[in-house]
């Protein structure tokens, strides 16, 4: 099997962008609604500063995180399929390294959500008795490629270890 | 001898306890006067009426049962029937596939001669739930776990002389167990409501707190001492088996192939007299999340390693572990107190800079301690992995039940080419994970390479 090693498409980009604003945008709001719940009580002085200084860096930390995806975030994601395993690289802060042996893949799933839509991008979850990667923002023809890929190893796999039981 | 078991006549019968139960404590003040005159009779009547009613369904829905239900075992398979009028079940599963047998006697099942079996399949999909279970008479137990045992593993494992091993805890062994694992935070929690009781600040919610942490410490000690009390185990080169409890008394069987992981700890009292308890995990097995059974209460290392060696001599637990670098320490205190002291900006904390202070130094005091006891060593195609602060954990899994692997870094531990690893594996309820400390790359080579391999 030929081995692939590969960053994400450009494009992919542009959908990480509007799926981190749509995140923090999620989580600055559910943070305003608890800061002003909170500010409705009568509650000592200090408190009501603490919950301010969470609700803004609540904000820093969400608008830093799009910021380091787009700058860094987005560079280090890249992936490699080779005959016995799945790696998958990311990270900002940490980098992390993720290794799934093709023997141990249970089950591959291809997701596309409606953001993946409009960039005509998909994601291949990996699925083991352990738990599960992804790998997010792909081209959705290369998912439905390597999830054909894996589908195949897996086969083989389960053929190879069947004949030697019997 | 007949392989299929019937329910016990206990089922019908149980009912009319619970009634009982719900009488007395709705009647309770009237039975320890023994006069129920204060009551209006219209009252009495209708709720004796409506109990007599529910009473007489259940005991006609468990006689359905009764009568027609039956568990039965045969050399290839388990077969479940459950016929009742409301529903019927069929449940069949190959006996290769049977984990554990449990039987279970309560305080009611001592009256009524009647045990509880129950059966767990070696799947994590279903270990949150009793796979198979029924209530036997003792006799019928007993037969049933006789045919499961021959059946299973070909040959009768019933009387004590067939183990290679038996070990009962002495009360003492219990009862130092026990001891050593008091939830010390409860015991802070019933010290700290007590001080503020008696002091000056004393209120009604200290009281109450007080009160509740001194039930909810007793509710826990209670039920380790049902749990430890004749505690008991056995075990041969294929199974272990327990035997524990007073009220309830409990035995498990498990093979010993089943097993994912051994794990040993010392809570902070533990680590103070140097004691060790070991537990192991196995697929299937348990109802609650890290369900473990323990197979060495708390005792020396010498004569754990001792007992440990006759029930699974392939352990691997006692070693030298690879331990993380000063260097490495040095950083992630470093990288905590620049992290801490970010927040001296904020005026209000600059304002207590000497107890913000004391509270950083805390905290890489504790960095320093969590370091000391972490570890990681892979030897003979096992991983152990040492982690943990106040309470010191050491679990050894196979490398091949691993699913995947996640290896961590960052700038910093690249230049001093450290990493960390975060181990998946296939617990007894699906998801296990485990975290190595960080260490030379070097020092995970052999088991990335036959990880990969």
């Amino acid at each position: 099997m030929k081995e692939i090693f590969k960053k994400l498409p450009q494009k992919s980009r542009g959908n990480m962008l509007i799926a981190d604003i749509i995140s923090s945008m999620i989580i600055i709001v559910i943070a305003f609604i608890v800061k002003s719940v909170i500010h409705s009580f009568s509650i000592p002085f200090f408190i009501k500063k603490i919950v301010d200084g969470i609700f803004y860096m609540a904000i820093v930390f969400s608008v830093l995180d799009i910021i380091l995806t787009q700058l860094i975030g987005y560079q280090r994601v890249k992936y490699l399929i080779t005959e016995k395993s799945i790696e998958v690289y990311s990270g900002i802060f940490y980098s992390k390294h993720e290794i799934v042996p093709i023997r141990k893949m249970q089950q591959i799933d291809i997701e596309i959500g409606p953001i993946n839509k409009l960039f005509h991008l998909a994601s291949v979850r990996v699925i083991t008795a352990g738990g599960s990667i992804e790998l997010e923002y792909i081209e959705k023809e290369e998912a439905e490629e390597i999830a054909a890929l894996l589908k195949d190893r897996i086969n083989e796999f389960a053929k190879e270890e069947g004949g030697n039981e019997k | 001898m007949k392989n299929k078991f019937y329910y016990s006549k206990a089922v019908i019968l149980k009912p009319i306890f619970s009634t009982l139960i719900v009488i007395a404590i709705l009647f309770r003040k009237a039975i320890l006067k023994g006069d129920f005159r204060e009551y209006d009779m219209k009252y009495l009547f209708f709720i004796g009426g409506i109990l007599l009613v529910f009473t007489l369904i259940n005991m006609f829905i468990k006689f359905t049962l009764y009568r027609s239900s039956y568990i039965e075992i045969n050399e290839a398979s388990i077969i479940y029937r459950k016929k009742t009028i409301f529903s019927e079940k069929h449940k069949e599963s190959p006996l290769m596939t049977i984990s554990n047998i449990h039987l279970k006697k309560g305080i009611l099942d001592k009256i009524f001669s009647s045990v509880s079996v129950h059966l767990d399949i070696n799947s994590s999909e279903t270990a949150s739930e009793d796979d198979y279970s029924i209530l036997l008479s003792d006799e019928s137990a007993k037969n049933f776990k006789k045919l499961f045992d021959l059946y299973k593993n070909g040959d009768h494992i019933v009387e004590e002389k067939k183990y290679d091993v038996v070990y009962k805890y002495s009360k003492k062994e219990c009862i130092t167990h026990i001891l050593f694992n008091v939830s010390i935070f409860l015991l802070l929690f019933i010290i700290a409501s007590a001080i503020l009781s008696i002091s000056d600040i004393i209120d009604t919610f200290s009281i109450a707190s007080f009160l509740l942490f001194i039930v909810m410490f007793f509710y826990d000690l209670m039920k380790k001492i049902e749990k430890y009390y004749n505690y008991s185990i056995y075990a041969t080169d294929t199974h272990i088996h327990w035997e524990y409890g007073y009220f309830n008394k409990e035995e498990f069987n498990i093979e010993k192939n089943k097993m994912i992981s051994i794990e040993m700890t010392q809570t902070l009292l533990a680590r103070i007299f140097k004691k060790y308890s070991v537990d192991i995990n196995i697929v299937g097995v348990g109802n609650e999340k890290n369900d473990m059974k323990t197979i060495v209460l708390y005792m020396s290392k010498d004569k754990m390693n001792e007992l440990l060696e006759k029930i699974l001599p392939n352990n691997n637990l006692i070693t030298e572990y690879k331990k993380e670098e000063r260097m490495i320490t040095l950083y992630k205190v470093i990288k905590m107190t620049a992290i801490l002291s970010i927040l001296l900006f904020i005026p209000m904390i600059r304002a207590y800079m000497l107890y913000y202070g004391l509270f950083i130094l805390g905290i890489d005091f504790l960095i320093i301690l969590h370091s000391k006891n972490l570890g990681f060593r892979y030897m003979n195609g096992r991983i152990l992995i040492r982690n943990g602060l106040f309470e010191v954990k050491t679990n050894e899994i196979d490398g091949k039940s691993v699913e995947y692997v996640e290896v961590v870094t960052d700038m910093i531990y690249k230049n001093l080419d450290a990493i960390r690893l975060i181990v998946h594996y296939k617990d007894n309820k699906g998801v296990g994970k485990l975290e190595t400390p960080y260490l030379k790359k070097l020092e995970f080579k052999s088991f990335l390479e036959d990880f990969n391999h």
